[in-house]
């Protein structure tokens, strides 16, 4: 806003303005709209009583403002990222997937005993977590969790099926032997 | 004035200036000028008039102060400042806190002198 352009265009108050302008650049945004009208208005009220303004009335009400420097010194340094005043750190959304990962990891242990549910269940939970460990909002250590059961429960059941393997070669290789000997021995007997 | 006493006064206006330019508000609004003139009378505070604008627009971000328009007898709309109910707090504070603070500094620069 400039309510006073007859003031705007003396040359020595341009001058100022443009230099102040420039001093703020690196200035919080919204700080350096307010300081530029807040200085305009100032000049305006100082010198903008009708007519255009003497020179020498110029210089004392520029030299009152001071240096633009001084000025620009005292604004905030614009940040990457607007600061919230007085305002709490956000909470972190809760996080639904990391909770899922973990639910469905823990279901998966709950039906060990039925691979056909529990080893997909644990599969997915375990994807689902070091997929979502990526994610900016995750919860870590939810998704470790989940990832820690899946992993357990996908071990413990590949030790169970060795186990079941070696037990069925164990019981298996004998009957192998043994049903040969009688089908041999009785048609010679 | 010396560089060495400015740089002292830079220092001591951290914090402080701020709570005087809340005061001049403390009894109606005002605009910038009009502002700028009162505080100025006292050098050590305000010695370059237009320091006081960075200082009203964080008071402004900062909710201590709010903004309105008003019609001017002589010219146009004139921006006037005036303390919020935040601001009238944190004066208060600052009030409160200032007095015990000036004198112990007092109380040391004389015990020890």
């Amino acid at each position: 806003m400039t309510p006073h352009p007859a003031v705007d265009t003396h040359p020595l108050v341009h001058a100022y303005l443009a230099d102040l302008e420039r001093a703020l650049a690196g200035a919080d945004p919204r700080e350096r709209a307010d300081v530029l009208d807040g200085v305009r208005e100032h000049l305006g009220e100082a010198l903008g009583d009708g007519g255009p303004p003497e020179t020498a009335d110029v210089r004392r009400v520029l030299a009152d403002l001071g240096p633009v420097e001084a000025i620009a010194a005292q604004a905030t340094r614009a940040e990457p990222q607007p600061p919230v005043v007085g305002a709490p750190a956000a909470a972190p959304p809760d996080d639904t997937t990391s909770m899922i990962a973990l639910i469905t990891a823990i279901a998966a242990a709950a039906v060990f005993f039925i691979p056909f549910v529990s080893i997909p269940l644990a599969v997915g939970a375990l994807v689902t977590a070091a997929v979502h460990l990526r994610s900016p909002g995750a919860r870590k250590g939810r998704c470790w969790a989940a990832i820690a059961v899946a992993t357990a429960m996908l071990l413990l059941m590949a030790l169970a099926a060795l186990f079941l393997v070696a037990q069925e070669t164990i019981t298996s290789d004998p009957g192998v032997v043994e049903p040969a000997t009688p089908l041999t021995s009785v048609p010679a007997e | 004035m010396s560089t060495a006493a400015d740089s002292v006064l830079t220092q001591l206006r951290k914090g402080v200036l701020e709570h005087c330019v809340m005061a001049h508000l403390r009894a109606e609004p005002t605009y910038g000028l009009d502002l700028a003139a009162r505080l100025s009378r006292h050098k050590t505070l305000l010695d370059s008039e237009g320091t006081l604008y960075p200082l009203l627009a964080r008071l402004r971000r900062a909710e201590l102060v709010e903004t309105e328009w008003r019609e001017s007898d002589s010219g146009p709309p004139r921006r006037y400042y005036r303390l919020s109910e935040q601001g009238r707090q944190a004066l208060a504070t600052f009030e409160a806190t200032w007095e015990p603070f000036q004198r112990d500094v007092r109380a040391v620069l004389e015990e020890t002198r």
